[in-house]
C-alpha cells in the first residue's frame, strides 16, 4: 500500500535497510550517530512489525523504538518474508488481518519452513477457541493480543519475552531529540486518548507546533495528528450516541427472534413452517454485527455474528432435535448480549456522570464546506452542530437524532424553487421535530421575499459568513421557545444503573429525563427541572417513596403531576399503600421497557386532558379559547414595546357544504389538513387557531399585514394545488379565502382585529354571502 | 501518488442511517472529501441526478432496491463511468466477495470496519483492483 512515510519509518528504513537512499541531512547524522552506537555496544534486540495498518505501526514503531528496540516495519507477507531473507529479527508481531496473505496463513508458511522466531500475534478481532487453539499449539505462537492494544502491557509482554538492552535504551533516547521527542509524545496520546482526554491531547499538539519550530515535516505530522485526535474525539461522542440506542436496538432484536422461536414451535409437526420471522431475526442480526462493531463494540458484534450463524441453521428441513440444539444455543446467545449490553450502559453511566447543562442541539443545512468548522469551535457555547450538506441529509440526520433546532442556509436552494418549502415541511412532519424553530442563512440582498421566508417558518436570519457568536446570539433570541419542545420525566431512584436505563429508555422516545438519585433533593429537582411525570421508587434509603409522594401532594405546585411508582414488591399492601399516598399508577420491577413508555404516555396524555385541552381535535391547532388568550397576550406584548404585529383570517370556502359535496366527514379531512399544515407552515412562535368549524386565525408576531398577507398568499396557493383524496377514491379541491388585518392601523384589541379582517373577507367574496360574519366571532368573543 | 488522492466527492448508500453518519463523521475528520449520504438505491440514484461521486460506497443488503440493482443503474449511468464503486457487506464469504468484482465493483469492504482505517481500506481496495485490471 502506498502511503505517506511517517518520520520514523523513514528514519529506519534509511537506517536499517536501504542506507544508501538516504535524503535528509539531519537523517543522516542520526543514522551515523545510531550506527556508532550499534557498533559500540552489542547488537539490538530487533523486532519486526507486520501490518497493514499504519496508525498500529506508529505506535508499537515510537513504544519500541524508544525503549531500545530496533523495529522493522513491513505491511504484507511478502514484504515481510523479503525482510527475513536476509536478516534475523529477535521477534515477530503478525497481525491478522492483511492484504493478500492473511497473518495465520504467513505464520503457517513460516513454521513449515522451519523458522521458530518467537511471534506475537495481533488482531482487530477475537479469535474463536478453534482459531485460538491452532495459534497456540500448532503454530507455536507466543501470545496473542486484541486491538485496541494496551501499550505498556504490550511493551512489558515484549520485554518478557526479550528482554530489552537498557544502556543501549537510555543512549537510544539521547540519540535524536526531535524524534524521541515525537516518539515519547505519541505514546502519550495514545494513553490520553484512550482515557478519552482528547482535550489534553490537542492543548499537547499545540505545545509540540510551538516546539517544532518550523520543521515542515514533524508541522506536517502534528497536522495529520491533530486531524485523527480531533476525528477520534467525533468518534468517541458518536460511540456514546450510539450506545443509547443500543438497548432499543437489542430489544427489537431479541423480539424478533422470541417471535421466529414461537412461530417455529407452533408449526412444528407441518412443514408449512413460516420461515419469514426468523429471516427478519437474522437480517437484524446481521445488520447489528455491521454496525455495532463499526461504532467499536466488538463485544456486540461478536454476540450478532454468532446469532446470525445460528439463525441461519434454522431451516424448514432441520430435524425436531436439530432444531432444539440450534433454539438452545441462540437462547444462550440471547442471555449473554443482555449482560453485555447492562454492563456497557454501566460503564457509559461512568462517562455520563457530572454531565453539564445538555447541549443544544443544531442541525446545519448548508452545501457550503466552511461551516464544518463551526462543529470544532462551538463547545464553547454549549451547542452541539452537526452539519449536513443537503435537503436528503438533513432529513436522513433529523429521522436518526433529535434536534431543537435546524438553520438552514439559502443558497442550498439558488433558484429559490421548491426545494427549501419542503425541506422545511418535511422536518416539521418528523415527530420529535413538531416544534423545531428554524434560522436561515440568507444575503438580506438576494432575499428581498420576507413573507416567503415566514411561509417557510423563519424564526431568524443569518448573515453569510456565519461565525459561531452570531450562531450563539440568534439561538440565544429565540429563548425559551424550542426547549419544552419535549416531555420531562423526573426518574427519582437511589439506584443509578436503573436511572440510566430508565433515561435510556425514556430519551428514546423522545422524553427529556432527569435523574435524581437523593429523593432528599426532590423540590429543588421539581423547581428546577418542571416535570410533566414522576416516576419514583418505594425503597429509597432517607425518604420513602410514599412520603415523597404525600409531600408532593401537599404541595400547591405538585399537587396535580402524574406520579408512577416503580416497585420490586408487588403485593396487594404495597399497591394499596402506593394509592393512598397519591400515586396514578404502579409498575413492578424489573421494568419492562414497552410497558413502562405505554403508562407514561397514557398518563400523560390524561393529565393533559384534563389540565389544558387546548389544542382542537381534528385540526390539532389551538382551540378558539386558548387561542383567544395567547393571541391577546401576543398582541399586547407588541403594543407596549411598539413592534408590528397582524392577524388573519382563513376561511374554507363552501365549508358548509363540502358534506354534501364529497361524502360525509369530508369536513373534519379538510379541518384537520389545512390545520397540519398552519402547523407544519409559520414560525412557531405565530399563534394558529380555530375561530368556528372552517374558519382559522393566525397572529404573525414582529410583522405587519404588508408581509403577512404575502405569506398567507402562499398557504392559499399551496392549499388550491393540493388534491384531496376521500377513502372512496374520489379527488377534490379546496379554496381558502384569507384576509388581514393590521395591529397598528386597523386596531389594537383581538376582537377588533377580528372585525376588520371579517369585514375585508366579506368584501372580497365575490359570491356576497359571506360564509363567516363577524356576528360568529362575537358570540365567541362574549 | 496515491489512488485516493483523486477523490473528490463521496456518496454513501445504506439503510442504517447509523452507518452512514459515522462513516460520513469519519471521512470529513481524515479526508477533504465531500460527503453524501442516501438511505436507499432509490434517493441515491436521485443524488446522482446532480451529484457526481468519484466514488461510491455501496451497501449489499438493503430493503426495497437492493445492493446489487441499484449497482446495476448505477452502472447505465454514464456519468458514473469512472466512478469507483465499492460495496459494503457484513458478509464474508469468499465467493460472495468474488461475485460483487465479477459485478465489476473495484471491490469489498467488509462491515464491520474501523471507521479510524477505512480511509486506508479504500485505497487498498482501489489498488488492488487496479492490479488486478492490468493482470
Amino acid at each position: 500500500m502506498e502511503r505517506e512515510l511517517t518520520i520514523e519509518e523513514k528514519t529506519e528504513k534509511t537506517e536499517k535497510v536501504e542506507p544508501e537512499q538516504v535524503k535528509s541531512s539531519t537523517v543522516k547524522a542520526a543514522q551515523i550517530q545510531a550506527t556508532s552506537i550499534e557498533s559500540a555496544h552489542p547488537p539490538q534486540k530487533s523486532v519486526l512489525v507486520l501490518d497493514d495498518d499504519s496508525s498500529f505501526q506508529d505506535l508499537v514503531g515510537s513504544l519500541l523504538t524508544a525503549h531500545g528496540y530496533e523495529v522493522w516495519p513491513a505491511r504484507t507477507a511478502a514484504e515481510a518474508s523479503s525482510y527475513l531473507a536476509v536478516r534475523q529479527p529477535s521477534m515477530l508481531i503478525v497481525d491478522y488481518r492483511l492484504p493478500v496473505m492473511d497473518g495465520i496463513t504467513w505464520i503457517s508458511k513460516l513454521r513449515e519452513s522451519g523458522n521458530n522466531l518467537p511471534i506475537l500475534f495481533v488482531s482487530g478481532t477475537w479469535c474463536d477457541a478453534k482459531t485460538f487453539n491452532w495459534l497456540r499449539n500448532i503454530l507455536k505462537v507466543s501470545l496473542i493480543f486484541r486491538k485496541p492494544i494496551d501499550p505498556q502491557l504490550f511493551l512489558q509482554a515484549i520485554e518478557d519475552l526479550l528482554p530489552a538492552e537498557a544502556t543501549v535504551a537510555v543512549e537510544h533516547e539521547q540519540r535524536e531529540t526531535v524524534q524521541s521527542l515525537h516518539s515519547l509524545n505519541k505514546i502519550d496520546f495514545s494513553k490520553m486518548l484512550e482515557n478519552g482526554n482528547y482535550e489534553d491531547s490537542l492543548q499537547k499538539l499545540d505545545e509540540l507546533v510551538i516546539a517544532a519550530g518550523d520543521d515542515p515535516l514533524v508541522l506536517k505530522e502534528l497536522d495529520q495528528i491533530r486531524r485523527k485526535v480531533r476525528t477520534q474525539k467525533a468518534v468517541h461522542s458518536a460511540r456514546v450516541q450510539y450506545i443509547t440506542q443500543i438497548p432499543a436496538i437489542w430489544r427489537d432484536l431479541v423480539q424478533l427472534v422470541v417471535d421466529a422461536r414461537n412461530k417455529a414451535n407452533s408449526n412444528s409437526d407441518s412443514n408449512t413452517a413460516d420461515h419469514s420471522i426468523t429471516l427478519l431475526a437474522l437480517e437484524a442480526a446481521h445488520k447489528l454485527k455491521g454496525t455495532s462493531g463499526s461504532y467499536g463494540l466488538a463485544h456486540i458484534s461478536e454476540i450478532a455474528a454468532e446469532l446470525e450463524n445460528f439463525l441461519k441453521c434454522i431451516d424448514p428441513s432441520c430435524s425436531k432435535e436439530e432444531m432444539g440444539i440450534y433454539w438452545a444455543e441462540i437462547e444462550r446467545l440471547l442471555n449473554d448480549g443482555q449482560s453485555i449490553i447492562d454492563t456497557l450502559t454501566h460503564v457509559n453511566l461512568e462517562s455520563a456522570d457530572g454531565k453539564e447543562e445538555r447541549a443544544i442541539s443544531l442541525l446545519l443545512v448548508s452545501p457550503q464546506d466552511t461551516y464544518r468548522t463551526l462543529i470544532s469551535h462551538s463547545a464553547n457555547f454549549n451547542i452541539d452542530v452537526h452539519v449536513v450538506n443537503s435537503a436528503a441529509g438533513a432529513v436522513t440526520r433529523a429521522n436518526s437524532m433529535p434536534f431543537d433546532i435546524a438553520v438552514i442556509d439559502l443558497s442550498l436552494d439558488p433558484e429559490s424553487g421548491g426545494l427549501i418549502a419542503s425541506l422545511t415541511k418535511n422536518l416539521r412532519s418528523i415527530r420529535q421535530c413538531q416544534k423545531m424553530p428554524f434560522i436561515f442563512i440568507a444575503d438580506p440582498s438576494q432575499y428581498s421575499n420576507i413573507s416567503a421566508l415566514i411561509y417557510a417558518g423563519c424564526a431568524g436570519l443569518l448573515e453569510p459568513p456565519v461565525s459561531v457568536e452570531a450562531l450563539d446570539e440568534s439561538v440565544k433570541s429565540l429563548g425559551d421557545a424550542f426547549k419544552h419542545r419535549k416531555q420531562r420525566i423526573l426518574c427519582v431512584d437511589d439506584d443509578p444503573m436503573l436511572t440510566f436505563f430508565l433515561s435510556c429508555v425514556m430519551s428514546q422516545d423522545g422524553f427529556e429525563v432527569q435523574a435524581l438519585n437523593e429523593p432528599i433533593h426532590i423540590l429543588e429537582s421539581l423547581e428546577s427541572f418542571q416535570p410533566d411525570l414522576v416516576l419514583l421508587d418505594v425503597m429509597m434509603p432517607g425518604l420513602s417513596g410514599y412520603e415523597v409522594c404525600r409531600m408532593l401532594r401537599a404541595h400547591k405546585n405538585w399537587s396535580h403531576v402524574p406520579i408512577i411508582f416503580l416497585t420490586a414488591k408487588n403485593d396487594m399492601d404495597t399497591r394499596s399503600a402506593a394509592f393512598q399516598a397519591g400515586g396514578n399508577d404502579f409498575l413492578g420491577k424489573p421494568v419492562v421497557p414497552e410497558e413502562l413508555l405505554a403508562r407514561v404516555q397514557a398518563h400523560l396524555a390524561k393529565s393533559k386532558l384534563e389540565k389544558h385541552s387546548d389544542y382542537d381535535d381534528v385540526s390539532g391547532v389551538l382551540e378558539w379559547e386558548h387561542f383567544q388568550k395567547q393571541a391577546k397576550r401576543l398582541l399586547k406584548e407588541s403594543n407596549t414595546k411598539n413592534t408590528p404585529a397582524s392577524l388573519a383570517v382563513i376561511v374554507v370556502e363552501n365549508y358548509s357544504q363540502l358534506d354534501d359535496r364529497h361524502g360525509d366527514y369530508t369536513k373534519q379531512q379538510v379541518l384537520a389538513e389545512v390545520g397540519e399544515l398552519l402547523s407544519l407552515r409559520f414560525r412557531t412562535t405565530d399563534v394558529r387557531g380555530i375561530l368556528k368549524s372552517g374558519a382559522f386565525a393566525i397572529v404573525f408576531k414582529g410583522e405587519s399585514s404588508a408581509t403577512s398577507s404575502s405569506a398567507v398568499a402562499l398557504l392559499k396557493e399551496e392549499i388550491a394545488r393540493s388534491i384531496f383524496t376521500r377513502t372512496s377514491g374520489e379527488h377534490f379541491q379546496v379554496i381558502l379565502n384569507t384576509a388581514v388585518a393590521d395591529a397598528g392601523i386597523d386596531g389594537l384589541t383581538l376582537d377588533s382585529l377580528l372585525e376588520c379582517a371579517v369585514q375585508r373577507l366579506a368584501v372580497s367574496d365575490q359570491l356576497g354571502n359571506p360564509t363567516v360574519t363577524t356576528g360568529d366571532f362575537r358570540r365567541f368573543s362574549l | 501518488m496515491n489512488h485516493t488522492d483523486a477523490i473528490k466527492n463521496v456518496l454513501l448508500v445504506d439503510d442504517d442511517t447509523n452507518i452512514t453518519f459515522l462513516t460520513k463523521l469519519t471521512l470529513d475528520g481524515l479526508t477533504d472529501w465531500t460527503v453524501m449520504e442516501a438511505s436507499s438505491g432509490a434517493q441515491a440514484l436521485q443524488i446522482v441526478e446532480s451529484f457526481i461521486p468519484d466514488l461510491i460506497l455501496l451497501d449489499a443488503m438493503m430493503p426495497g432496491m437492493d445492493g446489487r440493482t441499484t449497482y446495476a443503474k448505477f452502472r447505465e449511468i454514464p456519468a458514473l463511468d469512472s466512478t469507483y464503486i465499492i460495496f459494503v457487506t457484513a458478509k464474508i464469504q469468499a465467493d460472495e466477495i468474488g461475485q460483487f468484482c465479477d459485478l465489476g465493483a473495484e471491490g469489498v469492504i467488509t462491515k464491520p470496519f474501523d471507521p479510524m482505517t477505512l480511509v486506508e481500506e479504500i485505497e487498498r481496495v482501489i489498488s488492488q483492483a487496479k492490479t488486478a485490471r492490468v493482470k
